[in-house]
């Protein structure tokens, strides 16, 4: 395309382990998503101080409008999408974040603007929520490789799989990050669901293969 | 929140006056004091094919700022992962009292900061010496300004040329000033080798100006081998070209999903795919203009709406397989001994190659894949993200034959699409709704051509060994393909 393009031909160093876990397949599920949930965590705590406080800043700005029928107009999604983008250009914090937390946004806005429903009276917790999700994709689930073989011999459709499985453990700990940061205003405390405690069933055969 | 030291990523460049002879560039770290200099120099000769007797000075002050853009962009680097770095430009020029213009620095700034994702800050100063030999110049004799004349940028590459096909056989009465940077050498020359080849066709109809800019001396610093701002230089170098000859208008043929260049994974974040030819690019080089000059001027995209393949329409029809094969399309040409030089494996290849086979015209040009010797990376790399972007596009255009449905599934996959359609519709002339339908229908088109041509093309990024019969039996697949359509 014009210019080139840069692709990511590797999955960062950050995230190897938990590639690898999935991979070999050996945790239960829920396990493997608090694996996942727990670096993610690690990353915001060093990455999303900016698109925390730009998320307030932009929830603000919505809020101003907070008639749906306004989002409808065409013209005043554009001049939000206008001054979403102002806002951003404004940050001192890396192209990549603010690349993110713009996406973020502009995702809600897009819900808003097609009548979608929404906690008005929240809009950060929308627009961080969705900063994270846009991040664990950008950064973990769609930069793995697209081979089609991967680490252990799995195929790439098992391995896609495995990731799905764990969407509704992601969810509620993307959701819980961003409720727990958004109330502090920071990310320091951000903390895994608790984990559910499984039943000891007393018929199992603890010492069967 | 002040992060990660900022006086460390400051550079200032300051320019001394650019004349004809190469002019001192100075480069200075400002968290170390390192100044380095470099020598930049333009050769803007051609300017002489121009339809004003007098060359207007506010449009040399245009050539001057495209130099210092392109230059200070070169030489400065941005890591994505770093806040931006701040790039503080002194340029003298002739008219400070326009560039300086808070308005006019604003727009710039913003346009530079969208391109290539770092901080700029201009300070232009009144000019001194004289100008360059070709403002110096009166024209004796001016050419015809009544002549219906288009002014296009040239690059050398599919897009221009078939872009320029199509347009010379639309509209037959007309001519076209073709605008080419050629500051690499086989740029300038296969620029030329196609000028040539078509000038033949169309006798008459053709004039071709280019405006090398070079750097001397300058091997001793690292160059930023992902120069954003290369598309706003050469709309910058167009627009002057295109005022001289008497127009408000510059064209650029690109084919929509090229200058869309959406993303193709979520992995790929802002610059990581270039907004050269983006229709908001096209935007803020035209008001930039406007406000240079202090007259309505346009950026305009023709193709906007048109795939790759559905622009090479004229030139499958005409058959006009030589022609097509003289064009550049790689992003990284290769420059090895019996190595064909373009790869066949980068983005722009794999597009052209799926281009070549949706609209029937067969493709003569070697690559490195299949052609010549495979490297030992991952030649898959680039055609695996494509085919992932395409297989996204199928999944959000399919839930609904509903456009209105199917605008808010793309939206919500790819949010910049209501960006583009917010800021630009009024531009392309057409309703909000309108565009969104003409962009449906684009991305449609494109998945569709894929869906036809990917077994055959994806055969070629096979290991084997026999690699000419691997070509051989995907273009009759292709052919086959594309008779059942």
């Amino acid at each position: 395309m014009p210019d080139g393009d840069m692709v990511h031909r590797h999955l960062g160093h950050f995230y190897q382990k938990t590639y690898k876990i999935l991979c070999e397949g050996v945790l239960a599920t829920e396990d493997c998503a608090r694996d996942l949930l727990s670096r993610l965590g690690r990353d915001l705590k060093q990455t999303a101080k900016w698109p925390l406080h730009l998320s307030k800043k932009i929830s603000d700005l919505l809020s101003q409008k907070i008639g749906p029928l306004e989002f409808a107009n065409n013209d005043e999604a554009a001049r939000s999408g206008h001054q979403i983008d102002d806002l951003i250009n404004l940050a001192d914090c890396p192209n990549r974040e603010k690349e993110l937390i713009s996406r973020a946004s502009k995702t809600v806005l897009n819900e808003l603007r097609h009548g979608g429903e929404m906690d008005t009276c929240n809009f950060q917790l929308a627009i961080f929520k969705q900063y994270i999700r846009e991040k664990y994709e950008a950064d973990f689930k769609e930069r793995i490789p697209l081979s089609r073989e991967h680490h252990n011999g799995v195929s790439h459709g098992e391995l896609m799989r495995r990731l799905e499985a764990l969407e509704p453990y992601l969810n509620f700990g993307i959701h819980q990050f961003a409720q727990t940061a958004i109330k502090n205003q920071n990310l320091d405390n951000l903390r895994l669901p608790r984990q559910v405690r499984r039943e000891i069933n007393l018929d199992e055969d603890l010492l069967a293969g | 929140m002040k992060s990660l030291n900022r006086q460390q990523l400051e550079y200032c460049l300051h320019f001394d006056p650019l004349q004809d002879n190469p002019s001192i560039v100075r480069r200075i770290d400002r968290a170390t004091g390192e100044v380095h200099r470099v020598r930049v120099s333009i050769d803007d000769h051609d300017f002489k094919h121009r339809i004003q007797q007098v060359f207007p000075s506010v449009i040399a002050d245009v050539i001057d700022l495209a130099v210092a853009i392109h230059t200070s962009d070169r030489l400065t680097i941005q890591d994505p992962q770093q806040p931006q770095i701040q790039l503080k430009v002194v340029l003298p020029v002739r008219h400070p009292e326009i560039l300086n213009k808070s308005t006019l620095n604003q727009q710039l700034c913003q346009l530079l900061y969208w391109a290539t994702g770092k901080q700029w800050v201009f300070e232009f100063e009144r000019r001194r010496q004289p100008g360059r030999s070709i403002e110096n110049q009166p024209l004796l004799c001016s050419s015809n300004p009544d002549v219906d004349e288009e002014v296009s940028l040239w690059s050398g590459g599919l897009d221009a040329l078939a872009g320029l096909y199509d347009r010379l056989k639309q509209s037959p009465a007309k001519s076209f000033a073709l605008f080419g940077s050629g500051s690499n050498d086989n740029t300038h020359r296969r620029q030329q080798e196609v000028f040539y080849s078509l000038q033949h066709l169309f006798p008459n109809r053709l004039a071709l100006c280019r405006i090398p800019i070079r750097f001397d001396l300058s091997s001793h610093l690292e160059k930023n081998r992902f120069s954003r701002a290369r598309g706003i230089v050469f709309m910058l170098l167009g627009s002057a070209y295109s005022y001289l000859r008497g127009h408000r208008v510059l064209h650029v043929y690109e084919n929509g999903i090229g200058a869309i260049n959406l993303p193709y994974r979520k992995s790929a974040v802002g610059l990581d795919h270039s907004r050269s030819v983006h229709p908001e690019t096209l935007l803020g080089v035209g008001l930039l203009m406007t406000e240079l000059i202090g007259e309505n001027f346009k950026v305009r995209n023709p193709f906007l709406f048109h795939t790759k393949a559905e622009m090479m329409k004229s030139l499958a029809e005409d058959a006009r397989i030589e022609l097509a094969s003289q064009t550049s399309s790689c992003d990284s040409p290769h420059r090895k001994p019996q190595q064909p030089p373009q790869c066949g494996y980068c983005s722009s290849c794999i597009l052209r190659k799926q281009a070549y086979a949706a609209s029937q015209l067969e493709d003569k040009t070697e690559y490195i894949v299949p052609h010549g010797n495979p490297p030992v990376e991952d030649i898959r790399l680039y055609l695996e993200n494509m085919l992932a972007q395409v297989a996204a596009l199928r999944v959000h255009l399919k839930p609904s034959n509903q456009r209105a449905d199917q605008w808010r599934a793309l939206s919500q996959r790819f949010p910049e699409l209501n960006d583009i359609v917010d800021r630009t519709h009024t531009e392309e002339n057409i309703t909000l709704l309108e565009m969104r339908h003409q962009l449906i229908r684009l991305f449609q088109s494109y998945v569709s051509e894929w869906d036809l041509v990917m077994p055959s093309l994806s055969e070629q990024f096979e290991r084997k060994d026999n690699s000419s019969v691997v070509v051989h039996t995907s273009q009759v697949t292709i052919r086959k393909g594309l008779l059942n359509r």
